[in-house]
């Protein structure tokens, strides 16, 4: 048990909490703090997900006010790591936190990188000195041991390696001090990734101060891949384009660094199961380079609804000449279909005033498009009735100006007429 | 464990040092003397029918007596210095300091120190002051600002028998496992550690929980510890004032004085509140306070008035040590009751005193008397000052005979010696002149004594 227990700063992880306990507390060695801690002789420090929680909890001084939750929330990586889980996966692993069993390891694994795995515990001077100023000492911030973060988001500076190594210190906690977070060389990116890493570092922090996802993810995906045309309407994968255009949208440094180069060759590709419905990608890094490859921010992705409309917003204008309704928004909805051999949407839209039916090729590149249509799937009675009204007084040539179509379809049209005429008598 | 632990309560505070700072701020308000009077004064129900009990039973009712407790002035001083030296402890020690955070404070502790002729209740009335305070606050809360810590206000110890640094540490792990329940003593307490260690971790976890005072009782105990013992100890003190910031509390009787003075320097530098010494009671206000107080509790049949020459007697035989005089009236009362005399008379008290307090009779005689040499045998009751430096005799007056070292010329071949003169005895103030010019069947031992050369134990 505890007679104290640190006050955790903004963004401390509790790695961090645990160290300066030991350092204040008057034990010598590592596992005197785990059983302070714990209740355990020895335990593995772990950074990301730290176990036996349940057990801190209950060993901290009587009307603590700190609860397992939030500290899980707002002082772990949990809340970032687990964000594209399920809720019953992320349950799975909270339960693990609390109570600890090994076995639930392995599904840990598979929503972290282990390429990526920082082999230091890591700064930013900025931070420090801030920390330094304000608090009087320093601790390890939660956002900068996430995995494959290199920028600071706070200060937008490049995040340094202390001289803390895991592999050493694999059951004793060390504090963040001043000797132990040195810069020795100064690090300077390129622009252009340093543009690229500063996005990557921010979609980090915000997710992880916003572990929630109120839309559904793949379909989000698989529209957004709709409408930039890297999957076809009925959601097949233009394969080569999006790997290609993908390794150049990143560039092959920054695919490096965070350790998500993409094996051609290979079809477990991580990125071809981005859309799929049934694979699953969990590693929230892979997600934000994918997402902001789609042009999309994590803050559209995790609250607004991306359609796929490759027709714009309904409702559409019936775009019969003769029916009341001529050009006002009438239609309400539109039946997409594929293209056989372009693969680009067609758009089906029928006037329920008329009967008037449409099809258009897509997608829309602007507004006037609505008011194009690529052929007429069907005239509709109201029209056929109007053309034999008009042809009564009108020679064919107005009449197929008035019905806003060519003399050849009014002449063909009136052919087909006369063959039923003849048939009914 | 539950019962001792109270749930913080921040009161606004009127001084500025101490706004701000929880661990103050969670201390009960400070008192004014009039209610420190009341909370430190503990009268026992007295009922006067009790008066017409069989003797039996008034027997066993004279030892209520011994649970009166009358608040004096210097227990008013003592209050408020245990007031301040806690509070100003805590200035610097404020976990939302970020200055205590990074441990880079100056410490605004003070020690200070408590010495008091046995039986002058210093223990007592140290305790009774403390349990106006809670001993252990938890704090969750302050200001929205989330904290969770234990504050241990007060721990008292008592050093151990021997002196032995050990034997304070261990005692203390003990301590605070009891109030906390942690497992210090089984960790830090085992053969693993070596003092030195013990130390290191005694000091953090002092500052771990907070402590606000930690008072040492029966301190002349370090008079006994080995050599060095006591200077570490006292080194040890000095340290944690100094250091971590927490005052220490040191109670002993006078015999402790020769530690503190001669040891204690630095440690009394540190000492901000000054000390206090609880000397014998002199017949004055205070001692008829005393008596007034524990008059009252009578269960002769016959009452019994107070009067001067009862008071004189009472301090005549006690000489002012406040446990003799309740022990004196006590047994007098009880004498009073077994042989049916029923009424206390200045002649009884002498009576019980020769008869029950034949022990302390010789110490008793010894204060009567005022013989400091007499006083000084004993040394858990001279409060006087012993001081260690006396004057050096002025060694040009005499002429102590020495002879020139031999000088030895230093050679390869042979070593050549070189006589060496005697000095003739010369000078009229050579002692041995002097002793050669005894006559009147002095020895030499006198002459020498007369001289002044030899001191006598009288002339300290």
């Amino acid at each position: 048990m505890m007679t104290f227990f640190p006050t955790p700063y903004p963004d401390e992880i509790l790695y961090s909490v645990f160290a300066r306990y030991h350092e204040k507390s008057p034990n010598f060695n590592g596992s005197e703090t785990a059983r302070d801690l714990f209740n355990v002789k020895r335990i593995v420090c772990s950074l990301e997900f730290p176990t036996l929680l349940a057990n801190l909890v209950r060993n901290m001084p009587l009307n603590s006010p700190f609860d397992v939750d939030r500290l899980i929330l707002e002082h772990t990586l949990f809340p970032y790591y687990t964000v594209f889980l399920s809720l019953e996966n992320r349950g799975i692993i909270r339960r693990y936190m609390l109570h600890g069993d090994v076995e639930i390891y392995n599904k840990i694994t598979g929503i972290i990188n282990p390429l990526a795995e920082n082999k230091f515990l890591r700064f930013c001077p900025k931070c420090n000195k801030e920390d330094m100023e304000r608090y009087g000492e320093l601790y390890w911030h939660r956002v900068h041991q996430i995995r494959g973060i290199y920028i600071c988001p706070h200060h937008k500076i490049p995040i340094y390696n202390s001289s803390v190594s895991f592999e050493d210190n694999k059951y004793k906690y060390i504090a963040a001090t001043e000797r132990n977070c040195v810069v020795e060389t100064e690090v300077v990116y390129e622009p252009k990734t340093y543009e690229k890493l500063l996005i990557i570092a921010e979609d980090m922090n915000w997710i992880l101060n916003n572990p929630e996802i109120k839309t559904k993810i793949k379909e989000q995906y698989l529209n957004q891949l709709k409408i930039l045309e890297y999957a076809t309407v009925n959601g097949g994968l233009r394969q080569k384009n999006l790997i290609t255009d993908f390794e150049t949208f990143w560039g092959s440094e920054i695919l490096q660094m965070t350790h998500n180069t993409i094996r051609k060759t290979n079809n477990s590709n991580w990125l071809l199961k981005m859309g799929w419905n049934k694979a699953t990608i969990e590693d929230p890094l892979k997600h934000i380079l994918f997402m902001r490859f789609l042009g999309l921010s994590p803050e559209v992705l995790f609250n607004q609804n991306v359609g796929y409309l490759p027709f714009g917003k309904g409702p559409y204008p019936c775009l019969n000449p003769v029916c009341k309704q001529y050009k006002k928004h009438i239609i309400e909805n539109v039946e997409i279909k594929n293209n056989y051999k372009t693969k680009s949407p067609i758009g089906y839209f029928t006037c329920p005033e008329c009967g008037f039916s449409y099809l258009r090729r897509g997608p829309d590149k602007s507004i006037e498009d609505r008011y194009r249509y690529s052929r007429i799937v069907d005239f509709g009675d109201y029209w056929r009735e109007e053309l034999i009204r008009l042809l009564k007084y009108n020679s064919v040539p107005t009449v197929a100006k008035l019905m806003g179509t060519s003399h050849t379809t009014v002449y063909d049209f009136i052919k087909r007429l006369n063959v039923t005429k003849q048939l009914n008598q | 464990m539950l019962d001792l632990i109270h749930n913080a309560q921040y009161k606004e505070q009127i001084i500025s040092e101490y706004k701000g700072n929880p661990f103050i701020e969670a201390l009960p308000q400070i008192t004014s003397s009039e209610e420190v009077v009341s909370k430190l004064a503990n009268f026992p129900p007295y009922n006067k029918e009790e008066r017409q009990l069989d003797n039996q039973y008034r027997a066993h009712l004279v030892g209520r007596l011994y649970d009166v407790f009358q608040p004096l002035m210097i227990h008013l001083d003592l209050e408020s210095r245990i007031s301040r030296v806690i509070r100003q402890g805590y200035v610097a020690r404020n976990v939302l300091e970020k200055s205590f955070v990074s441990n880079n404070y100056r410490s605004t502790a003070g020690s200070f120190t408590l010495l008091g002729v046995s039986g002058m209740g210093k223990t007592t009335v140290v305790n009774r002051i403390l349990s106006m305070y809670p001993q252990v606050i938890v704090h969750s809360k302050y200001k929205d600002i989330p904290l969770s810590r234990y504050q241990v206000v007060y721990l008292r110890l008592e050093c151990s028998y021997d002196g032995s640094i050990k034997g304070l540490c261990l005692s203390f792990f003990s301590k605070v496992d009891e109030i906390l329940g942690t497992d210090y003593y089984s960790r830090f307490g085992s053969g693993k550690l070596s003092v030195d260690n013990m130390l290191v971790a005694m000091s953090n976890i002092a500052k771990n929980i907070s402590l606000g005072l930690l008072v040492i009782d029966e301190i002349q105990n370090l008079s006994k510890s080995k050599s060095g013992g006591a200077d570490r100890m006292l080194n040890f003190f000095v340290t944690l004032v100094n250091t971590i910031g927490l005052p220490v509390l040191l109670i002993g009787t006078p015999e402790a004085m020769g530690v503190l003075q001669g040891k204690f320097r630095q440690a009394r530098r540190g000492s901000g509140q000054g000390d206090l010494v609880f000397e014998r009671l002199d017949n004055d206000i205070n001692f008829k306070l005393l008596v007034n107080a524990i008059w009252g509790y009578q269960w002769t049949k016959r009452p019994t008035a107070l009067t001067d020459e009862l008071i004189d007697t009472l301090y005549d035989q006690s000489q002012g040590i406040i446990d003799i005089t309740v022990k004196l009236y006590a047994l007098a009362q009880t004498k009073a009751i077994s042989s049916g005399v029923e009424i206390i008379t200045p002649e009884l008290i002498k009576q019980v005193a020769d008869e029950s307090l034949r022990l302390v009779k010789p110490m008793l005689n010894a204060l009567r008397t005022g013989n400091v040499m007499e006083v000084a045998r004993y040394p858990d009751i001279y409060t006087g000052n012993i001081d260690i430096s006396y004057e050096l005799p002025n060694r040009n007056r005499f002429i102590i005979p020495t002879t020139s070292r031999p000088s030895v010329v230093e050679n390869n071949e042979k070593q050549i010696k070189v006589k060496t003169k005697k000095i003739p005895p010369s000078a009229e103030n050579d002692i041995r002149v002097m002793v050669q010019n005894k006559g009147e069947g002095l020895t030499a031992y006198d002459i020498l004594k007369n001289h002044g050369l030899i001191k006598g134990f009288e002339v300290i």
